[in-house]
Parts: structure tokens; C-alpha cells; sequence
């Protein structure tokens, strides 16, 4: 049985490190990707079953990201983190699964991860 | 027959008469009696030819009818006599009734005689006249008395044409004198009638005529008689002539001399005015014919016979002719001249008056005091004088024409008070004018029964009134009026009291605008077209004036708006400026607070529930809730209006909507919650989410406001939505709760971000929710009772 693999995408390393404890304690396997390039890279090598991306980064920032990402993948779930609450009205996110507001309290994203992965069927057993 | 001689006794007596320094005349009637007696004849009588050489004078007889003497005249082609000149023979007739020449001269009473026995006076080759003598019965003339009267003739012959040419000489003498006398008088006046009939009277004095006429050009280049006798009386004389003698005379600019116009073959349709012989001579004035002279029937010395007119007779005329071409042509320049005077006066005035209207009525940009300044100038004595006016306007949206001001008595005994009290401080002279005008006092104006009559008045642009016709045909009216119509024709006749009175339409880009009213009430003086067109040209600046300071007061107005809408946009650039600060701090500060907040959750939960460092974490954590709650909202703030989306929103299933989400909440802090919406709302256009969020927070403020009221008192929260019709239509909806209000002390702070009372309040509900207000052009106002409550309303536009 292997663990539900997640790839954190975000510039802050104190960030990547909260998402990464709280995912993990979560019981998911996770990795982090600290810009678009990264992530590149880590979704080759990881293979992830979900994606937390990041919106604001610099270089590449995480909406133009997720329009490469789909050129090449139609499938894997991506989960924006938002600063703002209306990023939702912007098409560009329309690729996402779903999208988050940024909170220190993590029960939010917590749940939405859950939630689409149970959407997707995708759970420990695959 | 009886042949006597007397041959000495004559030739001396003869000699005596020509010698002596006699008249001719005196002369003449010496010498008839002289021959008469010698000839032993009834009748002796001398005819001598005039210039024209085409008529005999009767100068003197001695046996005959005296006063036939200068007065009848025969033609050469008539009778004996004229035969003896035309044959220059003497001619003997013994029976006047056999011979085919005798021509009849009544008036001499000559019927009597019978034999007649004519000698011609010679002047050398030439004849210049006869002498006769006539006896009662039929006498065979014996050749020596043939002889006799021949060489009688022969003998007087020199002595009588120097008399003749001497008497010629003075008649001329005198017609010359008279002639001068008329040159003087024709330059001493330029009344025209007074000049024609003057020519009239020299006419006749010098021409003996019985009939004088004048026909003078008129404007058509056609005929028109000017002046002709009274005794004539025909109307005849005062029709155009087109044809007959005095056509005749003025088309070909040549002078007509009939003798006889019985039988005058010459023109076509002629003229019937007189009865034997016409002179007609043209006027001329550099070679222009400005009229035609004409003199009829040559007097007799009574009676009813007439003869032609004498050669000199005809020269006198003409001379008569060409002096008053002159003296016609000169007062007609002259009255052109005053014409033109007087126009050019009555321009001066008018500019006078136009300039110091302009002048006067720079000075405002007040509508009332325009129109009494028009007014004023309409009605003052120094301005167009008057005595009445009033200034309607026309509202082109309702179609409605209006009196707006009048100026004016409504009485006699008023009109001399207001005239007396006026002329203290009065213009002295029309320099003064725009001084004067400009202390015309609207409000004073509006005080007078006469202004609150004006005002009454009220028509619209469609109906038959005559102030409603001017303004649609843009053209002016003078009403005269015939003083007896009943006062019920128009509602205008009826207000003013009076069927006189002009309108002149203010007009402005094909525009009426309204219409100045005038009369002369009291002093009842006819309105003159000359008056009427002053008017009309005083009404144009004064339309365009009022237009003017419509547009500016139009102007000042929406000057006001803008400048309340530039105060609402600086708070508005005010906030977003504020806020483009405030997005870039609170990006900057969203990933460290997550970081903080996160860790330290994560710490609280490690740590042992009843620990110290487990409560200082716990404290942490709910200072970071606080501030991501703070930098969210700050975040909300600054997000530009373009980006919501706005649709058509039935704002009162919004506060529905929205007041269910915090019913539970409310009941149990046990506040009674009315709401009351309107039924006929329009929808607005707006963000749902936006309106949904101003509503929260003014539910939130009422809750928290309530919460601070003593527990167990009466707490209430009521919810209202309206229409409104302001300017535009507009819907609202409001708040109110009873939790005591803001003190006064807070309320100008209220609006601004970060202000807060509350202790975990961030200070953006109220600016945040003003803000969106603002950004959809609404109102946020509030309504605060210190001690009792607050009532917060927004008005939003309908969409």
C-alpha cells in the first residue's frame, strides 16, 4: 500500500515546511517545489497525485504554470493557493481543481484536498 | 353813300396821335375814332398779330362792343380780316351774309353791320395787322374810299408798330417782373404744395387762362395730377394719364398748343378738360421730365367765350415750366433730405439706446435682473418710452407661455405716481441710461399690481392667442385694435384692458424664447410701425442676453454637480491610493503570518493542554486570527470596482437573503428584527456579492452596537427598502437599530479605515462598505441619535 503522494509548490520555504508537517501528519506523502522549474523536475521524478500550487511566485507564477502543466497533463488535481478570494472569477484558474484561500489555519486546505481527491476516486488503496 | 373829305384835318390829327407819348392802347382808340369819322363809318376796329403770327387781336374799335377790345381774337385762316392778311390787300364786301369768309364775332355785337371794308397794316413786306370799317347797310365801297382806308392804313402803319413793339416791350417787362417774383417765391419755401399751387396762381395771372393743372411723375414713372382748379372738380384730373395731351407732351418731352380742341384731330383719347384751347408744356429737369404744366381756355373778359392762347402767353408758360422743374425737383431733394435726417436721428437714438442697454446689461449674470433691465429700457422715457410692458417666457419642455415680469401702472393715478417717483434719480439724458438700468430692481418690480397681472397670464404655444401666434410665426404684432371691440376677443385684450398693444417675439437660433409685450395705456399713443421696428430690433440682443445668462445659470448648476462629484472622486482616489500601499504591505505580510500562525497552531497542539507555553501559543494564534482577518478585509478594500461583475439585482431578495444568514444570530441575542421592503422596486446594477457584503457589515455594526446595551432590555433591529424619486430614480435601503448611537465625538470618524471602538473590530466594515457605495455611485448616509440609535441608509441609482 503506498501513501497518496502530494507535491507542495511555493516560494517560502517556511511555507513549503508548515504545508509539508501539516500534510504529512495528514498521512500523505509529500514533496516541495520552491518555483515552477522546480516543479518541473519534481513532478518527473515524484510522479505526485496532487498538486498545491502557490499563485504568487516569482519567475514563472503558479497560473502560468498550471496552463504549461496542462499541456501535458490533463489529469493530475492542482489546488491554487490564493491570497485573494477572487481570484475564482479568473478563467485562468478554471484549470485548477479547486482553489484556497492562503490561511495559517491549514483545516481549509486540508479538507479541499481531501475532498478532491474523493472526487477523483483517488485514495491509500491505488 | 356819302364820300366826305376830311383829309387835312385827319393827317393832323393823325400826326398829334403819334406824336404824342400815348399808350398804344390810348393811341389805338384815338385813331379808330379818328378813321371812323373820316370814313364817315358806323365801325372803325384795328386787329393786330400776335407773335405766333397765327392770330389776330381785336386792340380797339369804335363802334362796337368795347369790351371785346383786347380780348377776341381770329385766326388767320378766318373771316375777312384774316384774308386781308394772308392776300395783303384791302378787301371790300357789300353784303358780309353773302360772303363765304365773313366769320361772326359775337361778342363784338357786330351782327348789325353788313358792308364791311378791310385795310392790311403793313410793315414794310410784312402785315402785321387790319383795319376795318363796318356800316349798318349795303354799301358798294367807290374805289376812292378804297384808296382812302388804304392809305390811311399805310400812314399809321409805322406809328402803330412802334407803339405795338413798345407796348410788347413792357407787357414783357412786366411778365419778366412777375416771372422774377414767382423764381423768388419758388426759392423761398420747399412745401410742395404750397409750390404747385403757387404755379398755379402765376399761371393764371400771367396767362390768362381759365383752367391750370400740374400732373408730376410718380414713383411707377406714371402720371399723377397734383393739383388742378376746384372749379374743375372732375375727377378726371386726378387720374393717371396715359394717353391724350399731357401723355403726349411728357412722352416726347415737347410742348402742345391747341387752339381749338374741337377740331384737334392729333391725339387719341383727349383730354377733356377744357373747352376751346390747351397749352401743355413738360416740366424738365436735366433732361428728365418730372411733370407736365398745362393751362386750358384762354379767358375772354367775361362770359363764356374762350380763344387761344398767344404766342407770348405760350413763352411765359414755358418759362413757367422750367422754374418750377427746378423749384419741384429742389423741395422734393429737400424732403428726401429730411427724410433721411430723421431716419438718421432715429438711428442714432436707437444705437444710443442699444449700446447703453449692452452696456447695463453686462453688468449681471442674474436672470430676474436682466429682465428688469429690459424692461426698464422698454418703458423709460429716455429708452423706447412705453407705458407698459411685459416679458413672457416660453418653456420649451411643456410648451408653456408665461408672463414672467411686468412693468407698468395699472391706473392712470398709479402710472403718475410711479412716474414721479421714478424721475428722482432719472437718467438726465440717454448717456445715462446704463447707469439708470442697472438700479432696476427686480423684486421692487415684482411688487406692482400690474407685474402680479402679467404673471397671471398663462397660454400655450399651440393655441390661437396672439402672443402664441407671434412666438410660432417669429414675427412681431402691433394689435391697433379699433377701440369698441368687446374685451372678450383674447385672453391678452382682457388682461391688459386695452385692444392696442405690439408683440415682439425673443428669438435666438431660430429659437422663440419668449416675447416682449408693449401699450400705451395711459397715455393711449398709437404704436407706429417705426416704433414697432425699434422693438424688434432692440428684442434681438436682449433674446441673446437671456440666453446667455440662462446657459450660465444652467452652467453654474452643473458647475455645483461637478464639483460635488470632483469632492466624491478625491475620497474615492483617497481610498484607492490608500489601498495600492495597502495590497502590496499586506502581500508582503500574508506569507510570514501564515508562517507564524501555522507553527505556532502546530506548537498549541504539541504542547501539553494546561501548560503555560500551550496558553502562550493559544495567544499567538488568536492575535495572528486577527491580523489575517485584518489583512484580508484590507485586501477586500483595495480591490478596483472594475473587477466585480455587475448584473441586475433585486436588491430587496439580497437583504433577504442576507438578513436570513444572521436571523438565528439576532434571535438569540434576543433582538426583534422588522423588515419591511417596498413592492415596486426597481432593480439595481450592481455586484451581488458587494451589496451582500454592505449589508453584513451594517447588520454586524447593528449587532455589536445592541450587544452593548444592558441585557434584557428591548433590543431591535429594523430593515427597510424604498424607492426614491430625487432627480433620478433611485432605490434605498437602511438599517436602524436602537443600541444607543455613536457619540457625536466619533462620527466624523466612522467612515475612515482602522477607526474602531470595538475591541476585536479591524476599522474597515463601515469604509469598506462606504466604499462600495461609492464605487456604485450610491450614498451612504447616516442618521444618528446619540442615546437612542442609529440608522444607517445607502441610496443606490436604479438601473
Amino acid at each position: 500500500m503506498s501513501r497518496i503522494k502530494i507535491l507542495v509548490v511555493d516560494d517560502e520555504e517556511n511555507i513549503r515546511l508548515l504545508y509539508s508537517e501539516e500534510l504529512k501528519e495528514a498521512g500523505y506523502d509529500v514533496m516541495t517545489a520552491k518555483d515552477a522549474f522546480d516543479a518541473d523536475r519534481k513532478v518527473a521524478e515524484f510522479n505526485p497525485d496532487l498538486i498545491t500550487l502557490d499563485i504568487k511566485m516569482p519567475g514563472m507564477d503558479g497560473i502560468e504554470y498550471l496552463r504549461k502543466f496542462r499541456e501535458n497533463d490533463k489529469t493530475t488535481p492542482v489546488v491554487l493557493c490564493t491570497a485573494y478570494s477572487d481570484y475564482k472569477k479568473d478563467f485562468k484558474i478554471w484549470a485548477s481543481e479547486a482553489y484556497v484561500v492562503k490561511s495559517f489555519n491549514l483545516d481549509q486546505l486540508k479538507a479541499t484536498i481531501k475532498e478532491v481527491l474523493e472526487k477523483r476516486g483517488i485514495s491509500d488503496e491505488d | 353813300m356819302k364820300v366826305k373829305h376830311h383829309g387835312e384835318e385827319f393827317i393832323e390829327q393823325l400826326s398829334g396821335i403819334s406824336l404824342s407819348r400815348l399808350y398804344l392802347q390810348d393811341m389805338l382808340d384815338r385813331l379808330t375814332t379818328s378813321v371812323a369819322t373820316v370814313m364817315e363809318s358806323n365801325v372803325c376796329a384795328l386787329l393786330l398779330l400776335d407773335d405766333s403770327r397765327q392770330t389776330l387781336l381785336l386792340m380797339s374799335s369804335h363802334g362796337l362792343d368795347k369790351r371785346a377790345d383786347n380780348t377776341v381774337r381770329i385766326k388767320v385762316e378766318q373771316g375777312v380780316s384774316g384774308r386781308v392778311v394772308r392776300e395783303k390787300r384791302t378787301i371790300a364786301v357789300n353784303d358780309v351774309r353773302t360772303d363765304p369768309d365773313y366769320h361772326l364775332v359775337p361778342e363784338t355785337g357786330e351782327e348789325w353791320f353788313l358792308s364791311m371794308l378791310a385795310a392790311p397794316i403793313m410793315d414794310g413786306e410784312e402785315c402785321v395787322g387790319v383795319i376795318y370799317i363796318q356800316n349798318t347797310d349795303q354799301t358798294e365801297y367807290p374805289d376812292s374810299e378804297i384808296e382812302k382806308l388804304s392809305s390811311l392804313a399805310k400812314s399809321v402803319a409805322g406809328s402803330i408798330r412802334v407803339a405795338w413793339r413798345l407796348e410788347q416791350t413792357r407787357r414783357k417787362a412786366e411778365v419778366l417782373s412777375e416771372l422774377n417774383d414767382f423764381a423768388r417765391f419758388c426759392s423761398s419755401t420747399n412745401d410742395i404744395d404750397q409750390i404747385t399751387s403757387t404755379i398755379i396762381n402765376y399761371a393764371s395771372k400771367l396767362i390768362g387762362s381759365k383752367i391750370e393743372a400740374i400732373w408730376l411723375t410718380s414713383d411707377d414713372d406714371s402720371l399723377s395730377g397734383s393739383h388742378y382748379p376746384e372749379s374743375v372738380g372732375d375727377i378726371e384730373w386726378m387720374r393717371p394719364i396715359r394717353e391724350g395731351i399731357v401723355a403726349h407732351s411728357f412722352r416726347n418731352k415737347e410742348p402742345v398748343r391747341i387752339d381749338d380742341i374741337n377740331s384737334e384731330t392729333r391725339f387719341e383719347g383727349l383730354d377733356r378738360v377744357a373747352k376751346c384751347s390747351v397749352l401743355c408744356h413738360p416740366m424738365v429737369f436735366h433732361e428728365s421730365v418730372i411733370g407736365v404744366i398745362c393751362v386750358g381756355d384762354r379767358k375772354a373778359r367775361d362770359g363764356e367765350y374762350c380763344y387761344p392762347f398767344s404766342g407770348e402767353e405760350d413763352n411765359t408758360l414755358a418759362a413757367i415750366a422750367q422754374m418750377s422743374a427746378e423749384a419741384i425737383v429742389r423741395a422734393g431733394i429737400h424732403k428726401q433730405l429730411a427724410e433721411n435726417l430723421n431716419e438718421h436721428r432715429r438711428n442714432v437714438k436707437e444705437l444710443t439706446i442699444l449700446f447703453q442697454l449692452s452696456l447695463a446689461m453686462q453688468r449681471t449674470i442674474s436672470l430676474d435682473d436682466l429682465l428688469a433691465m429690459i424692461l426698464s429700457c422698454v418703458t423709460v422715457g429716455e429708452g423706447l418710452g412705453f407705458n407698459r410692458a411685459i416679458l413672457f417666457l416660453h418653456d420649451e419642455g411643456t410648451g408653456v407661455i408665461k408672463g414672467k415680469l411686468g412693468l407698468g401702472p395699472s391706473s392712470g393715478v398709479e402710472a403718475e405716481n410711479i412716474w414721479m417717483a421714478a424721475s428722482e434719480g432719472r437718467a438726465n439724458n440717454r448717456a445715462d441710461l446704463a447707469g439708470w438700468l442697472v438700479k432696476s430692481n427686480f423684486a421692487e418690480i415684482t411688487k406692482s399690481r400690474f407685474h402680479q397681472t402679467a404673471i397671471s397670464y398663462e397660454t400655450s404655444i399651440h393655441s390661437q392667442e396672439s402672443l402664441a401666434k407671434v412666438l410660432r410665426n417669429k414675427k412681431p404684432l402691433n394689435i391697433k385694435g379699433n377701440g369698441e371691440s368687446s374685451l372678450s376677443d383674447s385672453g391678452l385684450t382682457q388682461l391688459l384692458q386695452n385692444d392696442q398693444y405690439a408683440i415682439v417675439p425673443l428669438i435666438v437660433r431660430d429659437t422663440a424664447l419668449g416675447a416682449i409685450l408693449v401699450d400705451n395705456f395711459v397715455t393711449r399713443k398709437e404704436i407706429t410701425d417705426s416704433d414697432l421696428e425699434i422693438l424688434t430690433r432692440f428684442a434681438a440682443p436682449a433674446a441673446w442676453k437671456i440666453q446667455n445668462v440662462k446657459l450660465l445659470e444652467k452652467l453654474a448648476s452643473v458647475n455645483t454637480e461637478l464639483l460635488n462629484m470632483e469632492r466624491q472622486m478625491a475620497r474615492v482616489e483617497k481610498f484607492l491610493a490608500l489601498g495600492e500601499i495597502h495590497a502590496e504591505l499586506a502581500h508582503e505580510l500574508k506569507n510570514p503570518l501564515t508562517s507564524i500562525g501555522g507553527f505556532a497552531r502546530r506548537l498549541e497542539k504539541k504542547l501539553d493542554g494546561g501548560s503555560d507555553e500551550h496558553y502562550y501559543s493559544s495567544i499567538i494564534v488568536n492575535e495572528v486570527e486577527r491580523l489575517e482577518s485584518l489583512l484580508t478585509n484590507t485586501l477586500e478594500v483595495t480591490k478596483e470596482g472594475s473587477d466585480s461583475t455587475l448584473q441586475s439585482i433585486d436588491l430587496n431578495s439580497v437583504v433577504e437573503q442576507t438578513v436570513d444568514l444572521y436571523w438565528r444570530a439576532m434571535s438569540e441575542m434576543g433582538i426583534r428584527i422588522s423588515i419591511s421592503l417596498a413592492a415596486d422596486l426597481p432593480p439595481i446594477n450592481a455586484d451581488y456579492s458587494r451589496i451582500k457584503q454592505v449589508i453584513i457589515n451594517l447588520l454586524i455594526n447593528a449587532m455589536e452596537a445592541l450587544s452593548k446595551s444592558e441585557e434584557g432590555t428591548y433590543r431591535m433591529v429594523e430593515i427597510r427598502t424604498e424607492s426614491v424619486h430625487d432627480n433620478r430614480s433611485a432605490v434605498r435601503f437602511s438599517v436602524s437599530d436602537n443600541g444607543g448611537g455613536i457619540p457625536p465625538s466619533h462620527i466624523k470618524d466612522i467612515f475612515n479605515p482602522y477607526f474602531t471602538t470595538k475591541p476585536t473590530g479591524t476599522g474597515l466594515g463601515l469604509s469598506l462598505s462606504k466604499k462600495i457605495v461609492l464605487l456604485l455611485n450610491g450614498v451612504m448616509e447616516i442618521d444618528n441619535r446619540p442615546g437612542v440609535g442609529v440608522t444607517f441608509s445607502v441610496t443606490l441609482p436604479a438601473s
